[in-house]
């Protein structure tokens, strides 16, 4: 069973664009993904779509259907109103390089301004051993497929394009935590960094990266407030704060 | 590495073995061995084969042959083979090959999907003629290749294997002997697992 559907697909480059409205077919049982190759195949040969799996296991094909950071392969068609027009645009928060494909290095190199896991130097394979707790804790966050929708969404990033330089965004506080949850991890100041250089603090707890990640990872209750808790529990109790003037400790552990 | 093919198993291992053999052999290739000279006429010849679709209007839709291309391969080159089927998809392939030469494409070269598919199909052709024309003349089942015609594992077919190579023109298939399993290999083996895939000659000559 197919029917005709009305589809609005932001067309351009890094210098301007606009909108084109196009008709396609779309069958039943069809995700949003499907019908922009419908498109592509018949009516726009050099339509700019990036994509792999088609299995929302991938993170490849994030873009914003009527203004929602959504995967378009997780999107089904059905789930819009008969007649209602369905409009598909970039990820706003990233520059476009071409239709519906944006240049996300921005998360590359946030990526890698976060420390990597620091074992002890002379820890031997196989020596540790994890409990299954420790493990379960962190699981939640390595569910994470790096599709940067709750970057896009995070309005610290979205709407201003001057925070770039001082805010990791949402998938790198999880990443974050997780790495300071993990017993082997001998950092001693992430927490610590995180508010100090990755721009922890000025998360104020929308929660709208927990609302759009398609893995649905508690990112702001289970990363972002422990961390702003103990964070706040360090920085601003008196008695802690005397302490390390007094015994010169290094920041918070 | 496999012997009878297990198909998704096989491509993990296969990207790992080869993987690194292949990097491996490359970068002792570059230490003894000057840099590769291209002629400059070799180059403009390339650049201009590659954007020639931008130059054509009206011409084949990349994205059709792509499809035609999936529908054959699926329907005639798929789990259960048969010459005939074979055969046909043989015929079918060259058709397209013929078609390929007048694909067109809009657009510039940016992030071009069409323009992208335009210069894959050349591969994607040489990938299907390569797999119908070995498994047609491979008249036997194993593993992965299944002939509805040829259901039983034949002998003589585990001596050897298929060589494929592109004379410029198409896809040619020609047979060459596998090395003898080495004797500390052999005995490794267990011999109700030898005697699924060796003759009685062959378990002889093994020692076994």
């Amino acid at each position: 069973m197919s029917k005709k559907l009305k589809l609005k697909i932001w067309r351009g480059n890094a210098d301007s664009g606009t909108l084109k409205e196009v008709e396609v077919e779309a069958n039943e049982g069809e995700v949003v993904l499907d019908v922009i190759h419908r498109v592509q195949a018949t009516q726009m040969g050099d339509l700019a779509v990036r994509w792999n799996c088609k299995a929302g296991k991938c993170g490849s094909c994030s873009m914003e259907i009527n203004g929602k950071p959504r995967l378009a392969c997780m999107t089904q068609v059905a789930s819009f109103a008969d007649g209602e027009a369905i409009t598909v645009t970039p990820l706003r928060a990233f520059p476009v390089i071409k239709d519906l494909v944006t240049d996300v290095s921005f998360n590359y190199r946030k990526a890698m301004e976060v420390e990597s896991f620091t074992p002890p130097a002379d820890l031997k394979p196989g020596a540790a051993r994890m409990a299954q707790v420790d493990v379960e804790r962190s699981q939640e966050f390595r569910k994470c497929i790096e599709c940067f929708l709750c970057q896009d969404t995070c309005h610290v990033i979205r709407d201003h394009e001057e925070n770039k330089k001082s805010f990791a965004g949402p998938r790198f506080f999880i990443r974050i935590a997780e790495l300071d949850m993990h017993p082997l991890d001998i950092l001693k100041n992430r927490k610590k960094k995180a508010q100090a250089e990755h721009g922890l603090g000025m998360c104020n707890i929308t929660k709208c990266c927990t609302e759009v990640c398609p893995e649905h990872i508690r990112i702001t209750d289970n990363a972002i407030i422990p961390m702003k808790e103990r964070v706040v529990d360090e920085k601003y109790d008196p008695i802690r704060w005397l302490g390390s003037k007094i015994r010169k400790r290094e920041g918070i552990v | 590495m496999h012997g009878s093919n297990r198909l998704g198993g096989n491509s993990l291992s296969d990207l790992l073995v080869f993987g690194r053999r292949a990097g491996v052999g490359a970068s002792e290739y570059v230490k003894h061995n000057q840099p590769v000279k291209v002629s400059e006429s070799t180059i403009k010849l390339a650049s201009e084969k590659i954007a020639a679709p931008f130059k054509r209007t009206g011409g084949e839709n990349p994205y059709t042959l792509h499809q035609e291309l999936q529908e054959i391969t699926h329907d005639l080159v798929g789990i259960i083979r048969t010459k005939s089927e074979l055969a046909g998809a043989i015929s079918k392939i060259e058709d397209i090959r013929k078609r390929i030469e007048n694909v067109s494409v809009a657009g510039d070269r940016l992030f071009n999907p069409g323009f992208h598919l335009s210069f894959d199909l050349d591969n994607m052709l040489l990938v299907a003629e390569s797999t119908a024309k070995s498994a047609i003349v491979r008249e036997e089942s194993r593993g992965g290749h299944t002939r509805d015609d040829f259901p039983k594992m034949d002998p003589k077919w585990r001596t050897r294997n298929n060589i494929v190579s592109f004379n410029g023109k198409e896809v040619v298939v020609k047979q060459q002997p596998l090395p003898v399993m080495p004797k500390e290999l052999f005995d490794l083996f267990e011999i109700n697992e030898l005697e699924k895939y060796l003759t009685s000659d062959e378990l002889v000559k093994g020692g076994r």
